[in-house]
């Protein structure tokens, strides 16, 4: 308990003290910001790898309360608590680790900027609120933790205020995430209503209680209560996890510093859609047409980013298509009950994500801050350490085997092949094999167009390039050693029997894979990265004629597929002129008109003749008097008598 | 001997200490101790009403002493001797004589004193001529502005057609029920007549002129403004505290459980009226003392909500708001005089024009605060003691049922909370200007001493259980004396 509670709050004692040297502005005292944050992170992150050993070796939950919040009566008390099992211990491992590499990454990479102290509270308070979240015993407490990893990726974004294309994207990001928000809110509301209770160790003892349960919309109307639920937090869970549809704040957030693109991709924001599916997998067991919807928001997500992937200029797009693409493979694995294999992809993916993240802010460090691929080039010779890290995490990003991602993206297709076994069908697993290769080609496509052919920058850029600092390469060397390792280490581990403890637990059922389909996604892959290669150092000038004939449909897919435009016209211009017309016509037009204006105006109006009663003539004086005086004893002489 | 005089010890106190105080004026010796004179007169007019004689009726009914009287008594010597002591040094710079003005208050407060006790309708004229008499002097007393004689002229023509309405009132009073004693009367109209019925309207009428409600309010701005502001503030708190005792004293009489003459909507339009003059004309007013004036008619038909259905709780409403508003009206009136800086008798006129006060939170911070204090205060804003009141009333008149007055109310306080929160937006937000009143020629410390017990009386409200003991050990008592008055019980 006091160990959980330590990997919680020691991260939002560093943000606190970052904070508040940045509130005074103590330039000096930046150094003391970074040193205590990082510090701070590195005793949660080490702190948090015994509790996770402690938790899965010894196979017990920590649980336990740390307050009161709202007291209603006997039954009914909201704590604050700390919930810790496997899942959650695999969670707060990784966010802290991922998020150490970071802090110590963005020592070197924000060096210089004047705002440094502030970057690093605002790091640290993102995973102290992802640490929230993964730890809460609670729906409420988790929607806290929901709430303020939203919040921190927002002033992270926007970190840079001074742009407006950030300040955009910031809000963007977080006006989407508000309806997610929504469904979270709606999906609490509903676990109340069923369940009067927001514990989820309280909620999983009284579901089997529960067969079935129903909301009554109209009098012949009814939804089942699971369905809806589960509804509910899908949409929260689709809004931070960049599902399709909800995924277009993913790629404006790359208007962050790189350091926050690595933290939110790897570890801290999109994880917790999936992570929230998991914690909740018990409640979406009742619900199998939600489970199918997962599946397929899951796949069409895979398919559509990767697509897109292929066709962008700024190399941290591409990664963050990437990070769409392979979020869809954990929703697909979750909505296949695969819940170990979505767990086991976030662990491996968020090492070689954050790795390549990490890379990709090396590069554009190098080229002084250029981030469309096609002024690069040739750069291999003047980073090699760089380049080599690039190629290892794309080695993991595609799947090939002995690094970390092909274990576990190898697992999440082999369920789908099961899936469709099963009498499922089989759309998923093609879906998901074609995004493997696609995947392969586009992380090649990036390693061509950055690393090798002619450099295409200016004189200026050129001579510039330069090799990361020791403390920018440190943390990728170890972010590699984790790209490279996780998988072949944690395969056991994550295939044993049940990993989630305290969830529902599932039949997870052992399929024989013919020989064929085991090598399948490992043939996909090379093929991928093979054609990628060929196309992009021997035909490049076919490319170009290819690119040039289909104009209009590279532009389309280059912007994702119009998701944005269609948005613009289908919903913000028709809110705008609702909330114009609001405005002009009713609030100003009508209520302000005739409301208070109009009353003001009455006031005034009403003033102003009432003055000219006021004659200063004593003789008007007395006849008002006298014929006020006239008019009460008429009353009196004709009313009441 | 002593104990012939010894029911109207206070108001002989008065009388002879005023002779005094004139005859020793001639020796200019004592000229500038006079003052404090008339302050020790005060005091030893209060002890001796504390110490006074029993509650019961003297003089063979002439003369009634009771709760209800001796606390109008003593708050209408508490309000003079508060301005006494906060002017004693401010009055140099006006131009009339200090002394014959301090004269011409008490003899106010004598007429008033005999006006709060009388139980016949003649000894009430009596004293309420002694009263407007001395009113009228003031509001002339500064005798080289033509403004000042021009509102004491239109104050005298139209208080004596106020006196001929009572007059012609008491006669018909007379000539109904054949007597002209109050409580003998009280008891005669319960059978019910039209002669008496016009008769108990045209009294009532002369002290709602007194008190200046609609339609009986258009002398209360002119008067205001062309006064000499220390003038304003005796007659705009003294008269009205004395007329709204005895409109109290008349309704709850006259009309209180008197089913033949119902005047509840006759009350009910005066007090409408009068809240929507008070709380619709100020804000087009440029004179701060005109301002002043209208939003006291306003004020005076907010009081009289209270009274419309009579009970002693609204009637102990009434004393609490009548007495509190007085009070805050004096402090504000103190507050303006002591902006004056020098003797300028010609501006008097336009020496309180609303522009002056642009900007004087930064030349003059104390005023401006106190000013403040005392808007806030008059508006009802809590915890301000001026809220109390009129929660009272309010409370009282939502309880009695009287939807359609409630609305009104609350309507014309809103109102009446733009305009004063106008004049705080002027002190505090605006930038000084040209017209506005500059920095302090000699400050004066002694200022402090008024303000500071001023503000501390204005926070009362902060503490709750002072009030109430008050309200419940005197007010409502008094109240209560007032309606069981009427029973004959206490008549011999």
């Amino acid at each position: 308990m006091i160990m959980a509670a330590a990997v919680l709050w020691i991260p939002l004692i560093g943000s606190c003290v970052a904070g508040l040297i940045s509130f005074f502005n103590q330039r000096t005292m930046d150094d003391v910001a970074k040193l205590v944050t990082c510090m701070c992170m590195g005793v949660s992150a080490l702190v948090a790898l015994d509790l996770a050993y402690d938790v899965i070796i010894a196979k017990k939950i920590v649980h336990g309360e740390m307050l009161s919040w709202i007291p209603l009566d006997d039954h009914h008390k909201i704590t604050w608590g700390l919930y810790v099992d496997s899942l959650s211990a695999i969670m707060a491992a990784v966010v802290t680790c991922v998020s150490f590499m970071v802090h110590i990454y963005s020592l070197g990479y924000m060096k210089g900027d004047k705002s440094i102290a502030r970057f690093m509270s605002y790091l640290s308070l993102f995973t102290f609120f992802m640490l929230f979240l993964v730890m809460s015993d609670d729906l409420l407490q988790l929607f806290l933790g929901w709430e303020g990893v939203g919040l921190s990726s927002y002033l992270l974004i926007g970190f840079w205020f001074h742009k407006d294309s950030a300040n955009a994207a910031s809000m963007k990001a977080f006006i989407t995430n508000r309806i997610g928000d929504m469904g979270m809110v709606l999906g609490i509301v509903g676990c109340i209503a069923v369940f009067d209770s927001v514990s989820i160790p309280e909620i999983l003892l009284k579901l089997t209680t529960f067969d079935e349960a129903f909301f009554r919309l109209t009098d012949h109307l009814t939804i089942n209560a699971y369905t809806f639920i589960c509804i509910s937090f899908l949409i929260g869970a689709m809004a931070k996890s960049a599902q399709f549809g909800l995924h277009v704040w993913l790629p404006d957030a790359m208007e962050g510093p790189t350091p926050v693109s690595a933290l939110i991709h790897a570890a801290t924001m999109v994880t917790a859609g999936v992570f929230l599916l998991i914690r909740l997998s018990f409640l979406f067991e009742y619900a199998p047409s939600v489970k199918t919807a997962i599946v397929v928001i899951g796949a069409i997500t895979a398919l559509f980013a990767a697509v897109v992937g292929l066709f962008q200029k700024d190399i941290k797009r591409v990664i963050a298509y990437s990070t769409c693409s392979q979020l869809g493979y954990m929703f697909m694995a979750c909505g296949v009950s695969m819940y170990s294999a979505a767990l086991f992809h976030l662990v491996t993916h968020a090492f070689f994500k954050a790795l390549l993240f990490l890379s990709a802010g090396s590069v554009i460090h190098a080229m002084s801050g250029e981030q469309n691929m096609r002024k690069m080039g040739g750069l291999y010779k003047h980073i090699p350490v760089t380049y080599a890290l690039v190629w290892i995490g794309s080695l993991a990003l595609a799947g090939i085997p002995l690094f970390a991602g092909y274990y576990s993206k190898d697992w999440i297709l082999e369920s789908l092949y099961g899936y469709a076994m099963d009498g499922g069908s089989i759309i998923p697993y093609i879906i998901g094999l074609s995004s493997a290769f696609l995947t392969a080609f586009y992380s090649w496509r990036l390693i061509s167009l950055v690393f090798h052919g002619d450099c295409k920058a200016d004189e200026r850029v050129q001579s510039h390039i330069h090799e990361a600092p020791m403390i920018m390469l440190i943390p990728k060397v170890i972010l590699a050693v984790g790209a490279v390792f996780s998988g072949i280490a944690l395969v056991g581990f994550f295939t044993s029997s049940q990993l989630i403890s305290g969830a529902y637990v599932f039949t997870e059922i052992e399929h024989h894979i013919p020989g064929l389909i085991q090598v399948l996604p490992i043939m996909v892959a090379l093929s991928g990265i093979a054609l990628a290669v060929s196309v992009y150092h021997t035909q490049r000038n076919k490319l170009a004629i290819w690119l040039v004939r289909f104009k209009r449909a590279s532009a389309i897919i280059q912007s994702g597929f119009a998701v944005d435009e269609f948005y613009r016209k289908a919903f913000i211009k028709p809110l705008q002129w609702l909330g114009s017309f609001l405005y002009h016509h009713i609030e100003k037009g009508l209520i302000d008109r005739y409301g208070p204006n109009g009353f003001a105006l009455f006031i005034s109006r009403l003033s102003g003749a009432l003055r000219y009663l006021q004659t200063g003539n004593v003789r008007d004086y007395a006849i008002v008097m006298i014929a006020g005086l006239m008019g009460m004893l008429g009353y009196v002489v004709v009313v009441i008598k | 001997m002593i104990e012939l005089i010894k029911p109207i010890l206070p108001e002989m106190i008065l009388f002879f200490g005023a002779c005094l105080v004139l005859l020793l004026d001639v020796f200019q010796k004592f000229v500038d101790h006079l003052m404090n004179l008339s302050s020790v007169l005060l005091v030893l007019c209060i002890v001796a009403i504390v110490l006074g004689v029993p509650d019961g009726v003297y003089y063979h009914n002439l003369c009634v002493i009771s709760m209800f009287t001796g606390l109008f008594k003593i708050a209408l010597l508490t309000l003079a001797l508060f301005q006494f002591l906060a002017t004693s040094f401010l009055m140099d710079k006006y131009a009339l004589n200090k002394n014959e003005h301090s004269v011409m208050v008490l003899f106010l407060i004598v007429g008033a004193c005999v006006m709060v006790s009388a139980n016949h309708l003649m000894l009430l004229y009596v004293g309420m001529e002694i009263q407007a008499l001395a009113a009228y002097t003031l509001v002339v007393m500064q005798r080289k502005s033509e403004y000042s004689a021009e509102a004491g002229v239109k104050y005298f023509i139209l208080g004596s057609l106020a006196s001929v309405l009572y007059l012609l009132g008491a006669s018909y009073l007379y000539g109904a029920y054949n007597t002209l004693y109050l409580h003998e009367i009280i008891t005669a109209i319960k059978a019910g007549s039209t002669l008496g019925g016009l008769g108990s309207i045209l009294v009532v009428s002369a002290f709602l002129f007194k008190v200046g409600l609609f339609p009986f309010h258009q002398w209360v701005p002119d008067v205001y403004q062309g006064a000499p502001t220390p003038s304003t503030s005796i007659i705009s708190t003294l008269s009205k505290v004395t007329a709204v005792a005895v409109v109290l004293k008349l309704i709850c009489g006259l009309f209180y459980d008197n089913k033949s003459l119902d005047t509840r909507w006759i009350f009910s339009a005066i007090a409408i009226l009068s809240m929507i003059v008070g709380a619709v004309v100020p804000i087009v007013q440029t004179h701060m003392k005109r301002f002043l004036g209208y939003s006291s008619i306003g004020h005076a038909g907010f009081m009289l909500m209270g009274i419309v259905n009579i009970h002693v709780v609204g009637v102990s409403s009434i004393i609490a708001y009548v007495l509190i508003y007085s009070l805050t009206l004096m402090m504000t009136l103190i507050c303006l005089m002591s902006l004056k800086d020098k003797r300028e008798p010609d501006e008097e006129r336009n020496d309180l024009e609303l522009s002056k006060l642009g900007g004087l939170s930064q030349v003059r911070p104390k005023h401006a605060f106190m000013l403040a204090v005392c808007f806030l205060s008059m508006a009802g804003m809590p915890p301000l003691i001026g809220f109390f009141p009129k929660l009272l009333i309010l409370q009282y008149i939502i309880n009695q049922g009287q939807m359609l007055l409630t609305v009104f109310a609350i309507i014309t306080t809103v109102i009446s909370l733009f305009y004063y929160l106008k004049i705080i937006k002027l002190m505090y937000i605006d930038m000084p200007t040209k017209q506005s009143i500059g920095i302090s020629v000699n400050v004066n410390m002694r200022l402090l001493w008024v303000f500071i017990p001023a503000v501390i009386i204005q926070l009362l409200g902060c503490y709750i259980p002072i009030l109430q003991t008050i309200y419940v050990q005197y007010v409502t008592p008094a109240a209560e004396t007032l309606i069981i008055g009427t029973n004959e019980k206490i008549y011999s």
